[in-house]
């Protein structure tokens, strides 16, 4: 009987290991959620001398997505980002791409391998990235109309995941704009 | 059970429970796991001189650290933050490529006149207080600082007693 006071701490301390090495990055929040986007003002892939500002698309909910040639989950969420397009306008909705660690020649061959037209932006030296805490590709932040930060999504996203946050964001930007 | 059999299972007690206890560096809460893998790319390494995304848009005041000063605090820096995409490994000391983004972010926004504090704050403000190797001494990072001595103090009395037993037993 003396042996179960060890035995049970040791238990329980497995148990803690075992759950802190199976969490899922996916289901980890950011620690931005809840707070102001951090800003950018980053060159576009294609005319390197234009820039995009997150400030330029104030009052719009924006889909962030950090993105690269070599990540093949980006390959796989490649369809859904251009189902954004094709739903809702760059007025209401407004995704924009952000390459990740990655030469611009690799993002365009990519671009005109999988198709697509959003804005896409350069990261020199990953400064966004690290603002936004990233950890690896693909990562979307989806951005209220008010600025702030409503979910972060590691991996690569699904219809449904991206067509239920924006929906509920835009309903939030509707009744912000009703006040 | 004989005399040195419990000996022998007194003191594998005491060692497993030492074992567990035993303080580990950046053992803080459940690290995720990395999300892709680096080095299939040739982009330019970071630049030192890449604007920093945290004073976008913003006036910074110019730190009057010397250079070398700021390399030197910026790699102590990079000792107590974790690679995002390495399992336990500083800033410092990981080769990835965001490890050497962040090196350079941490430089950055030491010239910009960020002290060492801030600059740590900024890190945690991105990623949360995961990102910090060693945790804060207060919430559930209060665990790790006081979890292991109460096992270790438990372990001894444990074998404190049972040595007893087997003592006045024999």
């Amino acid at each position: 009987m003396v042996w179960l006071g060890p035995v049970a701490v040791l238990v329980s301390l497995l148990l803690l290991l075992r759950w802190g090495l199976t969490r899922d990055v996916q289901t980890l929040p950011s620690a931005l959620v809840g707070k102001p986007a951090p800003q950018f003002n980053l060159a576009t892939l294609y005319v390197p001398a234009d820039s995009l500002a997150l400030a330029d698309l104030e009052g719009r909910v924006t889909l962030v997505n950090f993105w690269a040639s070599w990540c093949i989950p980006c390959v796989h969420e490649h369809p859904v980002l251009t189902h954004v397009t094709e739903t809702w306008g760059q007025d209401s909705v407004a995704l924009v791409g952000i390459l990740f660690q990655d030469s611009p020649e690799n993002g365009k061959r990519f671009m005109e391998q999988y198709g697509g037209d959003w804005p896409l932006l350069t990261d020199n030296g990953s400064t966004t990235a690290i603002s936004y805490g990233m950890y690896g590709v693909p990562e979307t932040f989806f951005i209220g109309a008010d600025g702030v930060v409503a979910r972060r999504h590691a991996g690569a996203v699904t219809w449904d995941l991206v067509e239920s946050t924006v929906d509920s964001l835009l309903r939030a930007r509707r009744d912000l704009g009703s006040q | 059970m004989t005399r040195r059999a419990r000996s022998a299972q007194v003191l594998l007690t005491a060692g497993l429970l030492l074992a567990v206890a035993a303080p580990s560096p950046g053992a803080g809460a459940g690290a995720p796991a990395p999300q892709s893998v680096e080095g299939a790319f040739d982009a330019p390494a970071p630049a030192d001189t890449a604007g920093s995304g945290a004073l976008a848009g913003g006036a910074a005041a110019a730190s009057a650290l010397p250079e070398v000063k700021i390399q030197e605090t910026a790699a102590q820096i990079g000792t107590r933050l974790r690679c995002p995409l390495c399992r336990n490994q500083s800033v410092t000391e990981s080769p990835s490529r965001i490890a050497r983004g962040m090196q350079a972010e941490i430089r950055q926004l030491l010239r910009e006149g960020m002290t060492p504090d801030e600059v740590e704050a900024y890190f945690v403000d991105a990623y949360g207080p995961w990102i910090l190797l060693n945790p804060p001494a207060d919430g559930m990072g209060l665990v790790v600082y006081v979890v292991p001595p109460l096992i270790f103090l438990g372990g001894g009395l444990f074998l404190f007693l049972r040595l007893r037993a087997a003592r006045s037993a024999a």
